[in-house]
């Protein structure tokens, strides 16, 4: 049996990392060296980490079937969504880049959205299974998402600088906004998520 | 209520009870269990975090000020700075893009070395400011959406974009940013938190003793 600091009453800062001992039945109780709220669990993880990840899974729809960008080139005016930017930039022999956009902008998110989904779902049924697996994919996606913004950033360069009138020009479209909320609501459920929660029913502790 | 036992820490990441070793040279303390890792051997890290800092702030300043790229395209030159890329979302109708933007390569990045400047320069000098908790709290809740090494990225992938259309030429703004780029993230890992509070007691405990001259020295 492993000793867990609730079990004790000790409930740790997640901001700097003090020990609090806290009586039992307190309500509000913020940290006496830093100042921020300390819980014993982050409230209602589960259900906050859920919905942000739900409301991504919906936004990851529009974000790859509209454009996000039109390019214009000589009267000829053509919209791309991510995945036809990539094949574009592929097929003029920008492998590399190819590659690199294809993994920020379309696999990270969505194996983002499917791991997390794993996670929550196995903290919510309390499953034992490979604890420690799921505490390394957990430190994977929440390091990596941000990575996806490379996409939102790459085409607010493209449109302050290409502005040649007729000659060339980049306007950003209405998936880009999709695709921006699902960066950050994937964020927004990865922070909410509370990993303790994975480790809890191997001590019998219960949400 | 603060607990008296300073080595006796819970895994942030699965609340096992654990004593915090004795750590030597270049060594890392990890949780039994989980593996989280829970300290590390940083000799002088507040004052490598503060000197790599002040050279990040010098970087930001540059990066804000210079062209990160220009590019001429039969003739035509444009050139773009960071807040240029933020107000260029906004006038092509993406406010929302703008706003994020403005934040996580503007705001948030300036916001972070400020308080992190004004937590450390006060503890260097020997004093706790009262702003201390705050610019703790406020340093540990932006660091997650600082996102100006994604943003380089986001340069770099452009500028060899761009280059197939017009010829780009890089500005002195992206090595400063290249340059915050990194010296931040030296920082970062020179930075153990727990120092901190370490600091903060040292200081403490120094004028106590100060107040008790008969005990201070001989």
């Amino acid at each position: 049996m492993t000793a867990l600091a609730a079990d004790r009453g000790l409930w740790l800062c997640l901001t700097c990392e003090q020990l609090h001992r806290v009586e039992p039945g307190a309500a509000r109780v913020s940290c006496s060296r830093c100042g921020s709220a300390i819980h014993e669990r982050k409230p209602s993880s589960l259900t906050r980490s859920a919905a942000f990840l739900a409301a991504a899974a919906v936004l990851y729809i529009p974000a790859n079937l509209v454009p996000v960008v039109t390019t214009g080139k000589l009267f000829v005016a053509q919209s791309d969504t991510i995945m036809s930017g990539v094949i574009h930039l592929w097929r003029t022999d920008a492998k590399l880049l190819a590659t690199i956009l294809f993994i920020a902008s379309i696999a990270v998110p969505a194996l983002k959205i499917a791991t997390l989904a794993f996670l929550i779902a196995m903290a919510q049924r309390a499953s034992r299974w490979q604890p420690r697996t799921r505490a390394v994919i957990y430190r994977a996606t929440a390091y990596i998402s941000r990575w996806s913004m490379v996409d939102i950033y790459v085409g607010a360069v493209l449109v302050a600088l290409v502005q040649f009138k007729v000659f060339a020009s980049v306007e950003p479209a209405p998936g880009a906004v999709a695709f921006c909320a699902v960066v950050v609501l994937t964020m927004l459920a990865s922070l909410s998520f509370d990993p303790r929660l994975t480790w809890d029913p191997l001590e019998h502790r219960h949400g | 209520m603060e607990l008296q036992t300073p080595d006796l820490t819970a895994c942030p990441e699965c609340d096992a009870l654990q004593r915090i070793p004795q750590l030597r040279r270049s060594t890392a303390a990890h949780c039994f269990r989980c593996g989280a890792e829970l300290h590390r051997f940083q000799p002088a890290s507040l004052d490598r975090t503060l000197a790599l800092l002040t050279g990040a702030a010098v970087l930001l300043v540059g990066a804000n000020t210079h062209d990160l790229m220009s590019l001429d395209s039969n003739g035509i030159e444009t050139t773009a700075n960071i807040f240029q890329t933020v107000l260029a979302l906004r006038d092509h109708g993406m406010a929302s893009l703008a706003i994020i933007t403005l934040f996580s390569v503007l705001l948030l990045p300036a916001t972070e070395l400020a308080v992190m400047l004004a937590m450390l320069l006060p503890l260097r000098l020997g004093t706790v400011p009262p702003w201390l908790a705050v610019a703790f709290r406020t340093a540990e809740g932006v660091r997650a959406w600082v996102m100006l090494d994604v943003y380089l990225l986001a340069v770099i992938i452009a500028t060899s974009r761009l280059s197939q259309l017009a010829t780009a030429e890089i500005g002195n703004g992206l090595y400063a940013l290249g340059g915050y780029v990194l010296l931040r993230a030296m920082a970062m890992q020179a930075y153990e938190p727990n120092e901190v509070w370490r600091r903060v007691a040292e200081i403490e405990s120094a004028r106590t003793v100060d107040r008790e001259p008969a005990e201070a020295r001989p």
